[in-house]
């Protein structure tokens, strides 16, 4: 992939779930977008897709999927332990270090929008994440 | 005509060259917005791309006073005054996108971004710094000041150039190339200052120091 010369991360790009966020039939392993198959730009030949996560986590042309008995440092982790979590759940009431995540612009629309919680899946998956303090768990 | 001393009509013509160049980086994102060619995020296109050439043409603008004494260029300060309004040109418009495309007036949250992120506070501060330096850089301006006085405000440029680059560095979100070339460039251009300073102060100890010698052989002088 284009980029993966430069040390930015650490390569090559890891990505982790937990087994119960994994399972979820919202998490997609797939091969298409928009109905035609997946262009190499957004992932190919296979990506996950994890709507209610930051994009980060939607890991694109994977080639290697392993089970592990610890939770995984992802390449982000490792680039920023203090800005980037594991879960990476959309949630507008907790700040990133540096700016803020309570508000989105779609594409195509000029304004913004109040972004929610869980990115609008929280009726599906709030409930995996129930009594976890989400300042602590990013 | 050398390089050193050229006349009135060419200086017209390299400021008037200047001036349409310095407009590129406009032109450019006036085309690739109504051609819709400026990526998913146009807006964050916009802001990122006024904002670098705000930096660029800050240094650019520190890059004149050693240039000129560099090379005996004297033309070159007639470019400094356009060029360090450039910077501010490209700061409003950098601005405007924050306060208009990006945040559409919403207020609260842009005195809540001021106050509580860091890269945002000081970018602001520059901002604010550089307004009056721009109201400052006009011929009647400056002779209401007084050379020195206009001197010492304007040196605040330092400090926005100073505030600028770290703004750029404190806000992105891994990579720290472009920031850190910047940077380097700032220190030369600081450093290249300090080197001449001190140059200068050696050389004005030394004279001193000749004319003293230089007295003493003929007390006559001293009158």
């Amino acid at each position: 992939m284009p980029g993966q010369k430069t040390s930015v991360l650490e390569w090559p790009y890891r990505e982790g779930l937990r087994m119960d966020e994994a399972m979820l039939p919202l998490t997609l392993l797939t091969l298409g977008l928009y109905g035609e198959v997946l262009p190499n730009q957004n992932g190919a030949p296979i990506r996950i897709v994890t709507p209610w996560k930051y994009g980060f986590k939607s890991a694109k042309s994977i080639v290697k999927i392993l089970f592990v008995d610890k939770q995984p440092v992802t390449s982000w982790m490792k680039a920023g332990p203090s800005e980037y979590g594991f879960y990476a759940n959309v949630n507008p009431e907790v700040d990133h270090p540096r700016w803020s995540q309570a508000k989105e612009r779609r594409i195509g629309e000029f304004l913004k929008r109040k972004t929610l919680m869980f990115n609008g899946y929280a009726e599906t998956v709030a409930s995996l994440y129930a009594g976890m303090d989400l300042k602590q768990n990013y | 005509m050398s390089i050193k001393s050229i006349n009135n009509r060419t200086q017209g013509w390299i400021k008037a060259v200047t001036f349409l160049v310095a407009l590129i980086p406009l032109i450019k994102l006036l085309v690739g917005t109504y051609l819709d060619d400026l990526g998913a995020n146009p807006i964050e296109k916009i802001t990122h791309v006024t904002g670098y050439w705000t930096l660029a043409f800050l240094l650019i603008t520190l890059t004149i006073t050693p240039l000129k004494r560099l090379s005996g260029w004297l033309w070159l300060m007639r470019l400094r005054r356009m060029l360090g309004l450039f910077a501010f040109f490209y700061a409003v418009l950098h601005f405007s996108t924050y306060l208009v495309l990006d945040q559409f007036f919403d207020w609260d949250n842009i005195v809540k971004d001021i106050v509580k992120r860091p890269y945002i506070t000081i970018g602001f501060s520059a901002f604010v710094l550089l307004i009056p330096l721009a109201m400052t850089s006009n011929d009647a301006m400056i002779r209401r000041l007084g050379g020195k006085r206009w001197k010492t405000l304007h040196s605040v440029i330092y400090l926005c150039a100073i505030a600028g680059v770290v703004h750029f560095c404190w806000l992105v979100k891994k990579d720290l190339t472009i920031p850190i070339i910047f940077s380097i460039l700032l220190g030369l251009l600081l450093g290249v200052r300090f080197f001449f300073r001190i140059l200068d102060a050696r050389k004005r100890k030394l004279n001193a120091h000749r004319l003293a010698q230089h007295q003493k052989k003929s007390p006559t002088l001293i009158l």
